[in-house]
């Protein structure tokens, strides 16, 4: 039986005038009630200028929006909530200064008839939905001081507290933790029971196939194809993603991509490695000095979740993963290891030498790159050009007399976008780029200056598989060279992928230091959630 | 790499502001002058009527634009200089006073001395509500602006009581011996060498916020201050150099206030430089070289509606609400982007 679906988009097309870039042509879109629709495809397909359209927040070219029987022209994404359809997005909007409860109501307060907001009427409300949804927030805490996940939670009761029928989640599984169970999933399924229509946006194929009814594929603009989960191939997924046709040429792209390959690839790494001439075997590297050891490190001061005691090291040409559920302390670490915030008590030392306290400036002089968790605030200069944001690092390498020389910044950026496979042209702001290459206008600029330590927060968050498949191999690359990576992930997954060795944080503690040679995802989830390991 | 907005576009929208206040004015001059193309007549060509309004009309764009630049550091820095009049103010009496002490010396010693004291002075005040916001987060917009109101009503005192020249009959210091005198380059007209070297100076501060190492760094500290701090760019740095370029800028435009223009400090003479400053930086979305089509019309404006209301029944408070409209039109859009500028910084 053929359902009727509650929203159709019909022919849409998208040309960014900034750029010329198509982002989609002649999308046709379909929303089943109750159904939850993977939208898939590699960055800049078009997945998030179709749901942005669908959302209110572009307006299309040409093509149109029919819900039920009328067709709809949303204005702003106001006029799409009022229609049923809210976004949560990756990069969240929120007023900083306000509670979690007066976030959650904004714009649509319940007043009673003095115009005051009736605030015992709408907290009730809202605990009603928390409960409902198993999405817990504490509503008197300022916005501020939630994480990335505790964001994304606030915005997505905020739509259900305005009542939206249809909810386009943005990348979900990078930001919903594993937390106790499968919170995602949970909430998912909650919101199909209630019967809400849920768009995901992303491009980790199994969670698409795991979570969705349909998934609908983009590829370059176009909508390639749209499948029953239950009754579609993964492999021709993937090839639809990589080249938009099911017949694939090109088996040796799927082959390599990191959604083939479990953490196997990392072992046949090593191996190779042991080849190389400098480098040391495994029982060997044991031996050498670490690159940088930390030693009973604490910190339990500011916003930031405490962490206690923690010991481990990194060695030359290693790459260790730093896994746990965020609140755990991973941000913490992160701050400490990067200078953003200080240790009570410990020893932190790269090289030998105590860095305790350094700023970041003192540690990238030592050769250590970082990229951060917060890219989009931290990583990037979003109204600054991209060449603006890539010399940032070493703008002085390109000064004579107190000025920049303008043609080597050129030729460098250039050289860097050839090399990165960065889409942009000269000039343009950063924050016109898509987000994928965001991201790799980041890792080019902090690889580039052949660190010895790359301290790497969260590294597949808002890729694709060529981009995963990059970053994997960019990392070797530095390990081959006897350089090291500190991976710090939320993601298990990623974590055994990437890494040699995995340590694992819990309630600010490191619960287990492990090889990630004779580990599986249930072993680190169940450490995860803090049932202790035997070693 | 040089721009981050589009100069074509941007004086499109300010032509468009400017267009629309040019309709508002033709259709409401027939209601507020009974002499509607006199007064329209004279606002539109009063400017150019002579060579004298013409000198004074580009004297004053030419110190406007050196008030509106100085706005740009500090918004290009990401501090908000809220204090330029006091440091006009400020910059015109001590470089009076120091040519006023200065033995009977050469010319351009002199004119350089005080053009030197009065920058240095400038800097000096708006530097300060710098170093407070680098050392305890005082709001720089907040203790610039009250560091400005007392510094304006002590110079006031001043210049009204112990350093007052009782033969003038103004309330003003004495004035400036001759050889001081920045050169006329129109005479009648007041328009003098300043002008010159105002244009020099934007050009000069075009390529250092452009193509400089420290511009560069100034401009990120600007955008994006986290992002500068990871990059291992020095941050605390750049509370206080755009606060003291911009304040050393209007401490200048007093400077040349005095050794072109006035020859004296005198009561209230340099007002109004201060805020026109920052009108013009918004009008010229905060690019150097914008500043200049926006002094010119900005003082347009004010010069058209000053001789308007001279020779016709034009009134002050129209000539006003004019301004405010080119404004408006012209400053909504930056609004936003400092704003969110501020909610990120926070």
């Amino acid at each position: 039986m053929e359902q009727i679906p509650l929203i159709r988009m019909r022919g849409i097309s998208k040309v960014f005038p900034e750029n010329g870039v198509t982002a989609n042509h002649l999308v046709d879109f379909d929303i089943l009630p109750g159904e939850i629709h993977s939208l898939i495809g590699e960055n800049g397909s078009g997945k998030s200028t179709l749901m942005h359209i669908l959302s209110g927040m572009i307006h299309p070219d040409s093509g149109h929006i029919e819900t039920g029987t009328s067709r709809k022209t949303f204005r702003s994404p106001h006029d799409a909530i009022l229609s049923g359809i809210g976004m949560v997005h990756q990069q969240v909007q929120i007023i900083r200064e306000f509670s979690v409860l007066e976030n959650i109501i904004l714009g649509q307060e319940e007043k009673d008839r003095w115009g005051r907001i009736d605030w015992s009427r709408t907290s009730r409300r809202v605990m009603h939905l928390m409960k409902k949804y198993g999405l817990h927030l504490d509503l008197d805490r300022k916005a501020y001081n939630l994480s990335i996940d505790g964001m994304q939670k606030l915005v997505l009761l905020s739509l259900l507290y305005a009542g939206v029928q249809v909810i386009i989640l943005d990348e979900p599984m990078s930001l919903f933790e594993d937390n106790e169970g499968d919170l995602l999933q949970t909430v998912l399924r909650r919101l199909k029971e209630e019967g809400h229509s849920l768009v995901l946006i992303t491009h980790k194929l199994k969670e698409a196939l795991l979570y969705s009814d349909r998934i609908s594929v983009m590829h370059a603009g176009m909508c390639v194809g749209t499948f029953r989960s239950s009754s579609v191939d993964r492999e021709v997924l993937s090839r639809l993603m990589i080249n938009g046709r099911s017949d694939g040429d090109s088996p040796d792209a799927m082959d390599k991509s990191a959604e083939e390959k479990p953490a196997g690839t990392m072992k046949s790494e090593s191996r190779v490695i042991r080849d190389g001439p400098d480098l040391k075997t495994g029982s060997e590297k044991a031996a050498s000095s670490p690159l940088l050891r930390l030693s009973g490190v604490s910190c339990s001061a500011g916003l930031l979740p405490r962490i206690t005691d923690v010991s481990f090291q990194l060695r030359q040409g290693e790459i260790l993963a730093i896994t746990g559920i965020r609140e755990n302390g991973l941000e913490t670490l992160e701050q400490i290891l990067t200078g953003f915030a200080v240790p009570e008590t410990g020893d932190i030392r790269f090289k030998g030498e105590r860095i305790n306290g350094f700023s970041i400036r003192e540690l990238r002089k030592r050769k250590i790159a970082y990229i951060p968790t917060e890219r989009m605030v931290r990583g990037a200069s979003l109204g600054s050009s991209v060449e603006e944001n890539m010399i940032v690092l070493n703008y002085k390498d390109f000064h004579s007399w107190g000025l920049l020389k303008k043609e080597e910044i050129e030729h460098f950026s250039k050289t860097l976008k050839r090399q990165y496979n960065i889409k942009a042209s000269a000039g343009d702001t950063l924050s016109r780029l898509s987000g994928g290459n965001i991201q790799k206008v980041i890792i080019a600029r902090e690889l580039q200056t052949l660190p010895d330590l790359l301290i790497f927060s969260e590294p597949s968050w808002g890729l694709d598989f060529s981009g995963r498949r990059y970053i994997q191999e960019q990392m070797n690359k530095m390990k081959e060279t006897g350089a090291a990576v500190l991976v710090i992930t939320s993601d298990i997954e990623e974590a055994l992928e990437c890494s040699d060795r995995i340590i694992v944080m819990y309630r600010g503690r490191v619960n287990a230091d492990l090889s990630s040679r004779d580990l599986t995802k249930n072993d680190i989830g169940r450490i995860m959630l803090g049932v202790n390991h035997g070693s | 790499m040089d721009h981050n907005s589009r100069p074509i576009s941007t004086l499109y929208s300010i032509a468009v502001a400017i267009g629309a206040a040019f309709f508002i004015l033709l259709l409401m001059v027939p209601f507020i002058s009974t002499t509607p193309l006199l007064t329209l007549k004279e606002f539109i060509t009063g400017p150019f009527s002579s060579s004298f309004s013409l000198g004074n009309y580009l004297n004053r764009a030419g110190l406007y634009m050196l008030a509106g630049l100085a706005m740009v550091l500090s918004f290009q820095g990401g501090m908000f200089n809220l204090g330029g009049e006091g440091q006009v103010y400020s910059g015109a009496l001590a470089t009076t006073m120091a040519v006023l002490m200065l033995p009977q010396a050469g010319g351009v010693p002199g004119i350089l001395l005080g053009m030197m004291v009065g920058t240095l002075c400038g800097a000096f005040l708006s530097g300060i509500s710098g170093f407070f916001r680098m050392k305890w987060n005082t709001d720089e917009l907040i203790s610039s602006f009250l560091l400005s109101s007392s510094v304006v009503y002590t110079i006031d005192y001043l210049v009204s009581g112990p350093l007052r020249d009782t033969e003038r009959f103004l309330l003003s210091t004495p004035e400036i011996s001759p050889q001081y005198h920045l050169p006329l380059l129109l005479k009648p007209s007041h328009l003098n060498l300043g002008f010159l070297l105002v244009i020099l100076i934007i050009a000069f501060i075009h390529r250092f916020l452009y193509h400089s190492a420290t511009g560069y760094e100034l401009r990120l500290n600007g955008l994006n201050r986290e992002f500068a701090r990871y990059g291992g760019i020095p941050v605390t740095r750049y509370f206080i150099i755009p606060m003291a370029l911009s304040g050393g800028l209007y401490g200048l435009c007093g400077s040349f206030y005095v050794l072109g223009t006035g020859y004296a400090t005198v009561q209230g003479a340099t007002f109004g430089m201060g805020w026109n400053g920052i009108a013009i930086a918004l009008i010229g979305r905060t690019q150097p070289w914008l500043v200049i089509p926006a002094a010119m019309i900005f003082t347009f404006l004010e010069y058209g509606a000053e001789s308007a209301i001279m020779k016709a029944d034009f009134s002050l408070e129209f000539g006003i609400i004019l301004q405010a409209i080119v404004l408006f039109l012209v400053t909504a859009r930056f609004k936003r982007t400092l704003t969110r500028r501020r909610i990120t910084d926070a």
